[in-house]
């Protein structure tokens, strides 16, 4: 079993490799791009891990995003503090404002909940354009040292992989981890956990205040990379682009492993991310194209997911076959 | 001072009323939030603009053509984003997220279609009465103020006299709460959602016009933060009642004037947020609604 297990951790491994060693050999821009797929598959795999283990669907992520990048803004700017610990403490706010946010949402229910994490989410921006004591309103701030004096694009991108690394194996940690199933429980059947004697409050407040951590931390690292953050990128656009990633994740990652896992989302977030920066007649409708896969991920659900299970079926026939052979 | 506030809370309540009823008779009928409405607003901003000052035809044709055109986009939406759904018998909130999708679509084709075609990020928007202030028991007017305030009573007592008064009215309140009853009554009830949809985005355009006219200009933002306070209203008033949006929008109105008279003007977006967040702790079903969540 031990080493079984340890196999399976070292299958990847082959994939990391080759995504560290791949700066090497890809232009500028290119590393650029990675990076920001990186960062998408941060918040898209953390999205994720709090749909599929709690149930809880956030329509607000570009509001904890905000508020990661604008902390770390501030404390670069003002208190010169540096890179890593700006990383954390803009996870840590926003998992202080995903607990706030949960605490009243504990007695709605799915949409109700859903309704005010999107106001949520954009209140955030207007409150980022209208602080301008504190946030410089909409000139934004400018300035902010980046991860290391003389650092290229080779350096952020490998830092971009590792936090990217780190989230999604916290995420399947948390998904298999004793924690995760105590959430499924939950989120199945709400009653029944709390009638076995689980906390459901905690546990759900828990689950959302994680995803916020990695969405600040996002954040934080968005303000890093770009060394200026002005409310207009925080829109309620990249709320639903994340959810588009994570939609798109659940469905296409019975296609690349068998078991429950969120390379899905991963995958989905770096095939996005690159999709829409290679079509270059796109990159000003980006978001548009985000609005029409949304449409289509949720009207033809039903269609697309049999779709995938009948091509998965068909795979593992095939599979079969050669080994009968 | 603080009686000013007041007036001035009663006009942007007032305005933020057309939007929530917007809402609300959505609501009445599917049960869900259209998150389409605030493209819906920008576009019939932009359209009553381009219609009355680009090209010279005056607010009433304005008025008109934004409002058949945002009616259309209503249908539309109901027709790709929200009847799918219904037919399909999936969670109701699925329709939360495809008219999120239809919302974004919208905003950013009409924010690189301004960002093409306009020079400038905003465009002045007159009214079409002459900006007076007036000063009526020590407090301020302006002709615009009052212009919304008569504007917005007409057209809620019109809403109101249609629901109560005409068979359509009462088909959209029979459809409202009892689909199926009002089905095998011989509503043909797919029909009267359709309308709903087209009337509340029609309604939409009428609050698009007026809010440029109230901001002074017309920008491809408009839209965004009054659609999200019209829907915090209709929460905070009760859901799918137009009475409770009023209420609620009337109340956010307030709130958000003394908020940013009173603290300072960073708070008043917070305001609408904690107010929401409130009356979900205290009373999930909003003001006028029923018990229960």
């Amino acid at each position: 079993m031990t080493t079984k297990r340890l196999w399976g951790l070292l299958k990847p491994a082959p994939v990391v490799l080759v995504l560290f060693l791949l700066p090497l050999v890809s232009s500028a821009y290119a590393t650029r791009v990675w990076t920001i797929g990186y960062m998408n598959c941060i918040m898209g795999v953390s999205l994720s891990m709090s749909i599929v283990v709690a149930g809880v669907v956030s329509m607000g992520q570009a509001g904890f995003y905000a508020i990661g990048a604008y902390t770390a803004a501030i404390m670069a700017t003002i208190s010169g503090i540096g890179f890593p610990f700006t990383l954390i403490a803009g996870g840590l706010l926003a998992a202080v404002a995903g607990v706030v946010l949960a605490f009243p949402s504990l007695r709605l229910k799915g949409m109700y909940f859903m309704l005010t994490t999107m106001a949520f989410g954009e209140v955030v921006r207007l409150v980022a354009l209208n602080w301008t004591s504190v946030t410089r309103g909409p000139i934004g701030i400018t300035g902010i040292p980046g991860i290391a004096a003389d650092m290229g694009p080779a350096g952020y991108y490998t830092a971009a992989l590792i936090v990217a690394l780190l989230a999604f194996m916290f995420c399947e940690f948390i998904a298999g981890s004793d924690f995760g199933l105590l959430c499924k429980s939950m989120r199945d059947d709400e009653t029944a956990a709390a009638v076995c004697g689980m906390n459901v409050p905690v546990l759900r407040i828990t689950a959302a205040a994680l995803a916020c951590f990695w969405a600040g931390t996002a954040g934080a690292f968005y303000a890093h990379l770009y060394s200026f953050v002005s409310p207009q990128p925080f829109g309620s656009g990249v709320s639903l682009s994340l959810l588009v990633i994570s939609m798109l994740g659940s469905l296409i990652g019975p296609l690349i492993t068998r078991r429950p896992s969120f390379i899905g989302t991963a995958v989905s977030a770096l095939f996005l991310t690159w999709l829409l920066e290679s079509l270059r007649f796109m990159r000003e409708y980006r978001m548009a194209f985000y609005g029409l896969i949304m449409i289509l991920l949720v009207v033809m659900q039903p269609q697309l997911q049999a779709g995938i299970r009948k091509l998965v079926s068909s795979l593992v026939r095939r599979e079969r076959s050669t080994y009968a052979s | 001072m603080l009686a000013q506030h007041i007036v001035n809370g009663l006009t942007l309540g007032s305005l933020y009323a057309l939007i929530a009823t917007g809402y609300s008779l959505v609501f009445s009928m599917v049960g869900m939030i259209n998150l389409a409405y605030g493209a819906v607003l920008t576009i019939g901003a932009l359209l009553g603009y381009h219609v009355a000052i680009q090209s010279g035809f005056g607010h009433a044709l304005g008025l008109i053509v934004a409002m058949l055109v945002c009616g259309v986009l209503g249908l539309l939406t109901d027709l790709t984003a929200v009847e799918p759904i219904r037919r399909q018998k999936l969670p109701i909130y699925f329709a939360l997220l495809s008219t999120y999708g239809v919302n974004t679509f919208v905003q950013s084709v009409t924010e690189n279609v301004t960002l093409k075609t306009w020079a400038t990020e905003f465009k002045p928007f007159p009214a079409p009465v002459e900006s007076r202030v007036l000063t009526l028991f020590g407090l301020q007017f302006t002709t615009f103020d009052l212009v919304v305030l008569a504007a917005v009573t007409v057209i809620m007592l019109v809403i109101d006299y249609y629901m109560k008064r005409t068979w359509g009215g009462r088909a959209v309140q029979a459809t409202a709460s009892q689909a199926e009853v009002a089905e095998i009554m011989g509503i043909n009830t797919r029909n009267v959602i359709a309308y709903t949809f087209f009337a509340s985005c029609a309604l939409a355009s009428v609050a698009g016009m007026m809010l440029g006219m109230y901001y002074g200009t017309v920008s491809s933002s408009l839209g965004t933060s009054p659609g999200t306070k019209g829907f915090i209203a209709a929460l905070i008033g009760g859901r799918g009642q137009i009475t409770g949006a009023v209420l609620g929008a009337l109340i956010l109105g307030l709130l958000e004037s003394l908020a940013a008279g009173v603290i300072g003007s960073g708070y008043r977006d917070l305001v609408a947020f904690i107010a929401l967040v409130l009356m979900f702790l205290i009373k999930p079903s909003g003001l006028l609604g029923g018990a229960g969540a």
